[in-house]
């Protein structure tokens, strides 16, 4: 059987439903409402389990592949909130938290580029993680 | 003065007692499963042995708190158990294992022990035996969702799967599960033989996880899985080697009946040979979908008509059809009673008062 | 981490200037929320907390009404689990001995008393044996349990030293407007 382990990102077309009654005005309150319960209020998280939001993901990307990898990890790829409100949550937690070690020529995710990631289902983000940035440690 | 008295009852003992001999405290050891045998499994007191007939109690699986539920292997006359400890039992060092239990003494054969953080809480389809009972498989949460794999033949841990927003296992096929995923798909594991896992597929979106969600309890079907929506559809599933299979949607709610939904906590199982499909069913709105149900409806799968609609005198929390010729419908309910009734013309056989289970699984 | 770090980064976050229009977020309340309100709203000039007001608001930059006992206050609208207000905390504080889990998760409530909606953190406080007193099982804008940010019947002991469920509060994150 091939080995379809590796093709981790699935393209199909999906359809999204409408969340204007679920999203906040600003992405200060969309965080709050559906990442701060993990990640928490400060964005750091709860290592090992729950992924720091601060420095790394700035570093991730140095890696060309991670950016739709911000966008797919299903707590954002999921949360009921549409395409033009997700960039401004990633955008804003990576002005946020991680403007000290994103890359110097970092040019913020445009809503053209979040409405195609997120149309490409990532059916095992971990799988993603090690084998395109393989620098990160869990 | 007493010494007299003593040696006088001694003296006489002998004469008074020679009949009989004292009776000697002996272990029972399960007698072996009949039909319509089920375990009631209660949030922490372990799971009950029950035989319909008779509503007698047969023996218990004793568990640890908060156990999602046990599966009984009759192939191997083994019970399969997933459980968290901690060493002082509110706090300590916290030990999940796979349990082993065999069914002559209902006592552990063997521990496994596996990632510490399955998911606590008492739903059946937390866990799922795959591959002819070779492999079981435990779902976790910390807080994001993963599987664990233990091969119960061969008594080891072999694998913890990633499955981030996904959950519910459903095995299929020999060696496979289904889950599913809040985006609105289906997600199909497939593992090989050591029970590693060796593809994972996605299937189209077919629900909406706000509008209409998918519940995280399901019923086993003949060739598949039958999924209950919050408003009332029913979607049927199955795969075909990698491809997963997702019948069109239909639904439990017929016109004028809009105020109706499913609900409780395990409110819907089927009866895969007769093709029957049992439902509790309550009055409500958006976001009652725990409400306990005040009628069970019944449905014919393959013409998909409702065949009868019976209303409870204590509205009920779960349900279980027993698959045997002569099917049992097990239901718990509010006020902590089981009930059994014949699951055809639900005529109501028996009352058993104790223990308060919450939901119940083959045996 | 502690609940009164929490909070205090809260009110760093909350911005008074942004506004949104709460009436679509109402429409997903449930009937029962409605008829909270719709009675709060009537009886609202009679009703005044049971708990002695310094233990149950001295954190509270919100206008509070009703019984923080009772499991129609209006920040329990999504809340399944024991009151930790019945059991030795209040809504931002954990029992004695126990420890708060940093991890929880977020919902939106309607409060009567000004009229807006806001963003509550369900916490759990861990490490003891259930509290079995106040028992709650509001599920509006709950979800099964593979959507975790919506998914209120789980146990959310995580990050915690000890992961016994013991109680749950309901802290404000934020206005939803």
């Amino acid at each position: 059987m091939a080995m379809r382990f590796w093709t981790a990102v699935i393209l199909l077309t999906v359809s999204l439903p409408s969340f204007a009654a679920l999203q906040a005005s600003n992405p200060r309150s969309n965080y709050l409402l559906y990442c701060s319960g993990c990640h928490l209020v400060n964005g750091t998280g709860n290592h090992p389990n729950v992924p720091t939001l601060h420095d790394e993901l700035g570093r991730m990307l140095s890696v060309p592949a991670m950016r739709a990898y911000l966008v797919q990890i299903p707590g954002a790829a999921q949360a009921p909130i549409d395409d033009a409100a997700l960039a401004d949550v990633i955008n804003w937690v990576l002005r946020q938290w991680n403007s000290e070690t994103l890359p110097v020529d970092f040019e913020e995710l445009t809503l053209e580029e979040v409405s195609a990631a997120r149309r490409e289902i990532l059916a095992d983000p971990l799988a993603y993680r090690i084998r395109h940035w393989k620098a990160f440690e869990p | 003065m007493r010494i007299p008295v003593l040696f006088a009852v001694f003296l006489l003992s002998p004469l008074t007692l020679g009949q009989i001999a004292p009776e000697v405290l002996t272990v029972e050891t399960l007698p072996e499963p009949g039909p319509n045998w089920f375990l009631g499994k209660t949030w922490s007191g372990g799971a009950h042995i029950f035989d319909a007939h008779s509503g007698e109690m047969m023996g218990m699986v004793s568990l640890a708190k908060n156990a999602p539920t046990l599966i009984a292997n009759p192939d191997k006359r083994e019970i399969y158990a997933a459980e968290s400890y901690m060493t002082r039992e509110t706090r300590g060092t916290r030990t999940d294992i796979v349990a082993i239990y065999d069914y002559d003494n209902l006592r552990t054969v063997a521990e496994i022990e596996v990632p510490n953080h399955i998911a606590r809480l008492p739903v059946k389809r937390h866990l799922g035996l795959l591959n002819n009972g070779r492999h079981l498989a435990v779902l976790n949460m910390n807080p994001g969702h993963s599987v664990s794999i233990v091969d119960v033949e061969d008594r080891i841990f072999v694998d913890e799967i990633s499955t981030p927003s996904c959950a519910v296992i459903m095995p299929v096929a020999e060696n496979d599960f289904l889950q599913v995923c809040g985006d609105g798909t289906l997600q199909l594991i497939q593992l090989d033989l050591s029970g590693f896992q060796q593809n994972r597929e996605r299937s189209t979106v077919f629900f909406n996880v706000i509008d209409d969600p998918v519940f995280d309890r399901v019923a086993r079907s003949a060739d598949g899985w039958i999924l209950p929506t919050h408003g009332g559809m029913i979607y049927e599933v199955s795969t075909d080697d990698d491809e997963i299979l997702i019948g069109e949607g239909w639904s439990l709610i017929a016109e004028g009946e809009e105020s109706w939904r499913p609900g409780g906590d395990e409110f819907i199982s089927a009866h895969q040979e007769l093709g029957l499909l049992y439902v509790a069913m309550h009055e409500g709105s958006v976001d009652t979908h725990h409400q306990y149900g005040d009628e069970i409806w019944l449905y014919d799968l393959e013409t998909r008509q409702r065949l009868h609609r019976h209303a409870l005198e204590v509205p009920v929390r779960s349900l279980m059809v027993t698959q045997e010729s002569n099917p049992k419908l097990i239901v718990s309910d509010e006020a902590g009673g089981t009930q059994v009734f014949d699951a055809v013309s639900f005529k109501h056989e028996r009352s058993i008062e104790t223990p308060a289970s919450v939901h119940f699984e083959d045996f | 981490m502690n609940l009164e770090k929490i909070v205090d980064q809260t009110f760093y976050w909350i911005d008074e200037n942004a506004r949104r229009s709460a009436m679509a977020l109402s429409q997903k309340l449930s009937r029962r929320n409605f008829l909270s309100r719709l009675g709060m709203l009537i009886t609202g000039a009679a009703a005044f907390p049971l708990l002695p007001v310094k233990r149950a608001f001295s954190q509270s930059a919100v206008q509070e009404v009703g019984d923080p006992q009772s499991c129609d206050y209006w920040r329990y609208c999504a809340l399944s689990g024991f009151l930790c207000t019945c059991c030795g905390g209040s809504n931002t504080s954990c029992p004695p001995g126990s420890q708060p889990s940093p991890i929880a998760w977020v919902g939106t409530c309607h409060n009567p008393a000004d009229g807006r909606d806001y963003l509550m953190s369900y916490n759990d406080c861990c490490g003891k044996t259930e509290c079995n007193r106040c028992e709650c099982h509001n599920t509006e804008g709950d979800r099964p349990l593979y959507f975790n940010s919506n998914s209120n019947t789980v146990y959310w002991c995580f990050g915690t030293e000890d992961t016994s469920y013991h109680c749950t509060v309901s802290m404000v994150l934020g206005t939803a407007d």
